[in-house]
């Protein structure tokens, strides 16, 4: 005959089974649409206590590998076949101003209020999209640089870009260079750099350009 | 509409400022529209763009890590040119 502690700690230990923390492989089933945590009143969710890291993951769907999971020493990892590996991550999109100003003489140009540029970052790599289009070329002299990037070129070589520009004025198609650990791009013509006298004499110029350089 | 500030990557010889919208609404801050950014380097021209530009205490906290001197040159001519 059970005595009443035995009763009570047997319905405990069924409880704990529901929630499924006592037994390796028992579960929490909650419906659908169901919360772990509400992100109206916590401001943070722990899954912790994970002694492998190789089992730690939370899996996407009902079939194995779709999982973002701790593996491989605690990495986080997408584990399916549509993999997004941690060096991946952080993912950002945004808006950046480019400016056009000479090495020699920076100037103030003139511009049109279509210049703007966007960037996408992911990870350690930063694509970049820009229009700028100035009326006038404000005193500008020496090579051109356009500046205001997003981020710095990484460190060394090989880290900057050389972006092309899809459509030029009179002045000609440009490209600009981006050195690493920089944070402008020299503007450049087929026989070199390009200059604020090459700008086309009735001070009109627009120019729209893409690259991708690394970041750190 | 407040715009909040954040220094990323800052390290001795560039900063990416990031500067983005917030509506407050009920005691929760939500991010308006992208982000913004503008890189400086530690040049003597970066160092005089991010005094005009970058409040207080930001500002300061650049100038902690960037030192009382540039640590970046930029060249009268692009690096890969020939």
């Amino acid at each position: 005959m059970d005595s009443g502690f035995l009763r009570l700690a047997r319905r405990v230990k069924e409880a704990e089974e529901a929630v499924g923390r006592y037994f390796s492989g028992g579960t929490i089933s909650v419906g659908n649409g169901a919360k772990l945590a509400d992100r109206n009143v916590g401001n943070t969710m722990f899954l912790e206590g994970l002694q492998n890291p190789d089992s730690g993951y939370i899996n996407f769907s009902r079939y194995s590998g779709n999982a973002l999971g701790a593996v491989n020493g605690g990495n986080l990892t997408w584990r399916g076949s549509r993999v997004w590996d941690a060096a991946g991550l952080p993912y950002e999109t945004g808006t950046w101003t480019p400016y056009l100003y000479g090495a020699t003489t920076a100037g103030s140009p003139t511009y049109h209020s279509r210049t703007g540029g966007l960037y996408v970052r992911i990870g350690s790599l930063c694509f970049i999209a820009l229009t700028i289009y100035i009326t006038a070329r404000g005193g500008m002299a020496g090579t051109l640089r356009i500046g205001g990037l997003p981020f710095a070129a990484a460190g060394g070589p090989g880290n900057g870009i050389v972006g092309g520009a899809v459509h030029g004025h009179s002045s000609g198609k440009v490209t600009g260079q981006l050195d690493g650990g920089l944070n402008y791009m020299s503007l450049q013509k087929e026989t070199g750099v390009f200059t604020a006298s090459d700008l086309p004499s009735d001070t009109f110029a627009i120019w729209g350009m893409s690259g991708v350089y690394k970041i750190n | 509409m407040e715009v909040k500030i954040t220094l990323d990557a800052l390290d001795v010889s560039s900063v990416s400022v990031r500067y983005q919208s917030f509506l407050e609404d009920g005691g929760i801050g939500c991010a308006v529209g992208e982000p913004h950014r503008r890189a400086f380097v530690n040049s003597e021209r970066g160092r005089s763009e991010i005094a005009a530009e970058l409040p207080e205490p930001y500002l300061s906290a650049v100038m902690a890590v960037w030192g009382d001197s540039a640590t970046v040159e930029e060249p009268d001519v692009p690096g890969g040119e020939v």
